[in-house]
């Protein structure tokens, strides 16, 4: 990263952020303002003005100029008042495949009995919200990001910055706001289902998971009712099933690494294993993933899907949480 | 993903709005500026309107290069070499036209604002009326709201509301305006050298008096100065304000002589002295007025030997001064031998007829009040009339007016009677300047109108120095002892603001020139004079710039930390909720005894814990913290429910 004066500035600044946890106040100690172009363009505009009052002595001309002047340092000051003392969160966020537009959320509780207008909030390059913020109370926004690559994706340092009211200043702030976005693979479209191998039908698996009273689906046996036939999973290429609705173990698949196919590379693996993970939850199935370093024991419905997903988003990465 | 709201192009609405705010602001100039100016810069933006609504193509580089130059030229070829002002506003006005050509972003329209800043403080330069003042704020106040638009483009609001906050915001700028506006060091004169004058064909006396000279002013409704009185006000009879001074005449007009520098005034005082203020209006000439006569020279003005106040620039700016003057004097009784000279000098020939009537009065009587004498009653006793619209004179007007036409305004009866006294032998010249003023109940001054200029006459006699005789008195004594309206017949055509019969009508004019006069002498006025008299009132009289600097300083600082207090107050200052702050006296009451909040801990977990602890507490507990969840998070937030925690934490005793 080559230094420039104004991401050494930050750095400066936000090392004494870097470890606070959420709920962030802005204090006055960490609003920063500064003139923008335009007010700096004001400014000038006030100085020439001031300058030529002076040589005509034109009292109406030094009351504009004061005027203005004074009017700029109240405004500087509601620029400041739009900042002071909001109190930022990340909000709730939920986990979205890579290659999708994205979006988080964050909640900013403003105490003051007046709304706040213009508030923007920016994540590097990538993310940016302007935004209004209800009087004394909270307001929850979306933030919208760009398609996101997998893994776990943390947007840590967000500069929360307005111009209102009249755009000559600009406060800023600095917020560890920690705001993590869980980033799976993204599903793989038209691939080929998991090699039929690779399933391991059985009846009543309860006894060696232990762990599910869940009862799904199973292998269709003559005579059941035609009503039991699962047809999705038919429809999906999976066996014929019939669904099950007593105790009895339902239909199992290992999903695994290295039945992904030669020559893929380890994304395009894990998006199809992605994919593989929600058809079996489609179908009802019960299934375990296999990664090369880590296994999820059989299971099923959301939370299972959740779990293999997770696993897929971490693959070859640290998970911190 | 980068903030998008610079780069998007304004909208058609937002254009004509700021557009048009821009032309409201230079449409005071259409009065003195070029009219292919005013056109081509109003042609600009309006075609710039025209095509925000119709899709019409902007001008590229090259036809805006185009137009610069052509405009540039046009500025040369008018303006050649007297490029000041005028030029300079004309410039102004078409780079804003240019400009608003070109605007398609904000970053455009926030330079058309600034443009439109300075546009209204160049209408200043040539008015600097309260009218103006007023619809400038309104405009100030719309261009703002202008700059605080484009700050809110998405979502907006409606523009009732953009005007409204800026109104506020402008409001919230006064209290450090009037601050700045009394505190900022102020210097005397122009910074640069090229100030110019701030108004400009201004009638009023001048150096020369001739026939008709004086009746054409007092036609002239317009005001001359305005005098505050410290005490009460001498009569208007008393109030000679005295001007140019003449002493050479060529049988038909009267110029001014080159005189001498005074050190201090001279004259011996007899008696009476008043103190006052006059506020006189830029007149373009150096002559400053005061009642006969001043015994103190204001700052950056000299007084010469026959008298006359001469501010050392020429009066391009309503000036203020403090003076005092001796209503009875004796001046100059050692007049020198040359200055009796030439206050005997006649043309060699001519007015044959008056020179005759001098000879007869010197032979009847050859004392200086004789001969006065005589010439009055000539006045007096011949059939004279005293009118604004005297016959025209020929050659020989001294002859022709005392004998012929016998009708005239001061200024004939001042020069014939001083033509008179040389011709018997009297040294004596003629002095110009107002008689009397109309006083304004309302405002507690005197106003003295153009229309009040007067000339009469000064004679020297041995013992008595220069004597002031003022022959209109002989014809017209109502002239003196009232003013001008009653001393003319009603047929006169006299500015309606002299003749004072209809009462509202006069009570109205007073209280507007009233508003003006403390519109110039609390604003316009207002400069180092007033700004030393007002620090000096302040207990700070003797304090140089610097100190007025630093002074200014503390007072923008603590001005703008009341400002911030009030602006701020309620944020960081803010008294909690109700209901958060019986809560927290719940939490004092359980600390003390012994068990704290820790960091972090949910209402629900602090009361699980202090219920553990002590079981004969857990009713109000339970109690409290549900009342409180409720009201704070449960939308449950009423009076009486308020009303109910307060009572259960009170009673709550652990």
């Amino acid at each position: 990263m080559n230094w420039t004066w104004r991401s050494g500035f930050t750095r400066w600044v936000t090392r004494r952020y870097a470890n606070e946890t959420p709920p962030v106040v802005l204090t006055q100690r960490r609003i920063y303002i500064l003139p923008t172009k335009a007010g700096v363009l004001f400014g000038s505009t006030i100085l020439v003005m001031l300058l030529g009052s002076i040589n005509y002595n034109l009292s109406l001309g030094f009351i504009l100029v004061f005027l203005l002047g004074g009017m700029g340092i109240a405004a500087m000051l509601h620029t400041y008042r739009g900042l002071a003392q909001l109190s930022l969160r990340p909000g709730p966020v939920s986990p979205v495949f890579a290659g999708v537009p994205a979006h988080l959320t964050i909640a900013a509780q403003n105490p003051a009995r007046v709304a706040r207008f213009n508030v923007e909030f920016q994540f590097e390059q990538l993310a940016y919200a302007n935004v209004d913020l209800v009087a004394s109370g909270e307001t929850l926004f979306t933030v919208d990001l760009p398609p996101q690559r997998r893994g776990l994706q943390r947007f840590y340092r967000w500069r929360v910055s307005t111009t209102y009211p009249l755009g000559v200043f600009r406060a800023w702030s600095y917020a560890h706001l920690g705001n993590e976005l869980l980033v799976y693979p993204a599903p793989e479209r038209d691939g080929p289902p998991p090699p039929a191998h690779a399933s391991t039908w059985r009846e009543g698996a309860l006894a060696t998971t232990g762990q599910q009273d869940f009862s799904g689906l199973r292998r269709y046996q003559a005579g059941e009712s035609p009503r039991a036939i699962a047809w999705k999973a038919l429809a999906r290429g999976y066996p014929l099933l019939s669904k099950h609705f007593t105790d009895g173990g339902a239909p199992e698949r290992v999903l695994r690494w290295q039945d992904t196919g030669e020559g893929l590379g380890v994304e395009a693996r894990l998006s199809r294993l992605c994919r593989w993970v929600i058809d079996a939850e489609h179908a009802g199935l019960r299934f375990a993933l296999e990664l090369p370093n880590k296994r999820i024991e059989f299971g099923q419905g959301a939370e299972q899907v959740a779990r293999c997903l997770r696993a897929l988003a971490f693959h070859d990465a640290s998970p911190t949480s | 993903m980068m903030p998008p709201r610079q780069a998007e192009p304004l909208r058609a609405a937002e254009v004509s709005a700021l557009l048009g705010v821009l032309v409201l602001i230079g449409a005071p100039h259409v009065t003195h500026v070029n009219t292919w100016a005013i056109v081509a810069s109003g042609l600009f933006v309006a075609y710039r309107v025209f095509a925000a609504w119709r899709q019409w193509p902007l001008p590229g580089k090259a036809l805006r290069l185009c137009l610069v130059l052509l405009v540039c030229a046009g500025i040369v070829l008018d303006f050649n070499t007297r490029f000041g002002r005028d030029a300079a506003v004309a410039m102004l006005l078409l780079m804003a036209g240019l400009k608003s050509l070109e605007v398609r972003t904000p970053r455009d329209a926030i330079v058309v604002i600034n443009l439109g800043y300075f546009l209204i403080i160049t209408s200043f330069l040539y008015s600097q009326s309260l009218t103006l003042a007023i619809y400038m704020v309104m405009l100030l106040i719309f261009i703002t709201a202008m700059l605080m638009a484009l700050q809110r483009r998405a979502p907006t609001m409606a523009a009732m509301q953009f005007v409204r906050r800026a109104a506020t915001l402008l409001l919230q700028g006064v209290p450090l305006m009037l601050l700045l506006f009394l505190l900022f060091p102020r210097v005397q004169g122009p910074l640069f050298g090229w100030s110019q004058s701030s108004s400009t064909g201004v009638s009023g006396l001048s150096e020369e008096m001739s026939p008709g000279s004086l009746s054409s002013l007092s036609l002239s409704d317009e005001v001359a100065f305005r005098v505050q009185f410290e005490g009460t006000a001498p009569k208007p009879s008393t109030l000679y304000w005295r001007g140019p001074v003449m002493w050479d005449f060529d049988g038909r007009t009267w110029r001014m002589a080159r005189s001498t520098l005074l050190e201090r005034p001279s004259h011996l005082p007899l008696g009476e002295r008043v103190r006052y203020q006059v506020t006189l209006e830029p007149h373009q000439t150096r002559w400053l007025f005061a009642i006969d006569l001043p015994t103190r020279i204001p700052i950056d003005a000299v007084l010469t030997s026959d008298y006359q106040m001469l501010s050392r620039q020429p009066l391009r700016q309503r000036q203020r001064y403090d003076m005092q003057s001796d209503l009875n004097y004796a001046l100059s009784r050692d007049e020198s031998p040359m200055s009796l000279q030439r206050a005997l000098r006649l043309p060699p020939d001519g007015n044959a007829r008056a020179r005759a009537l001098a000879q007869t009065f010197s032979q009847r009587d050859g004392s200086v009040q004789g001969i006065v004498r005589q010439a009055l009653d000539t006045f007096r006793t011949q059939r004279f009339f005293y009118t604004l619209v005297p016959p025209e004179l020929g050659d020989e007007p001294v002859d022709e007016f005392l004998f012929d036409t016998r009708r005239g305004f001061c200024e004939h009866y001042a020069s014939s009677f001083v033509f008179l006294m040389r011709a018997a032998g009297v040294p004596a010249r003629i002095v110009t300047g107002y008689l009397g003023g109309q006083v304004n109940p309302l405002g507690d001054y005197l106003i003295v109108r153009q229309s009040e200029a007067h000339a009469w006459a000064e004679v020297w006699h041995a013992n008595q120095g220069w004597i002031r005789v003022d022959p209109t008195a002989a014809v017209s004594p109502a002239r003196i002892e009232v003013g001008l309206a009653a001393a003319l017949p009603s047929s006169e055509p006299i500015p309606g603001a002299i003749r004072l019969d209809v009462s509202w009508l006069r009570q109205a004019r007073f209280a507007l020139d009233a508003v003006a006069n403390g519109w110039n002498q609390w604003v316009l006025g207002y400069g180092k004079d007033r700004q030393t008299r007002l620090l000096s009132r302040l207990g700070m009289g003797k304090v140089n710039w610097q100190q007025l600097t630093l002074i200014l300083m503390l007072c923008t600082a603590v001005a703008t930390a009341l400002l911030s207090l009030s602006l701020l107050r309620e944020i960081h200052f803010r008294r909690p909720a109700a209901e958060v702050r019986h809560y927290r006296r719940f939490q004092r009451k359980l600390r003390s005894a012994g068990i704290a909040t820790r960091s972090g801990e949910a209402p629900l977990a602090y009361a699980e814990r202090a219920m553990a602890a002590n079981q004969t507490w857990a009713p109000a507990i339970a109690t409290i913290t549900t009342l409180y969840l409720e009201i704070r998070y449960g939308g449950l937030n009423t009076p009486e429910r308020r009303a109910r925690l307060e009572r259960a934490v009170r009673r709550f005793r652990p």
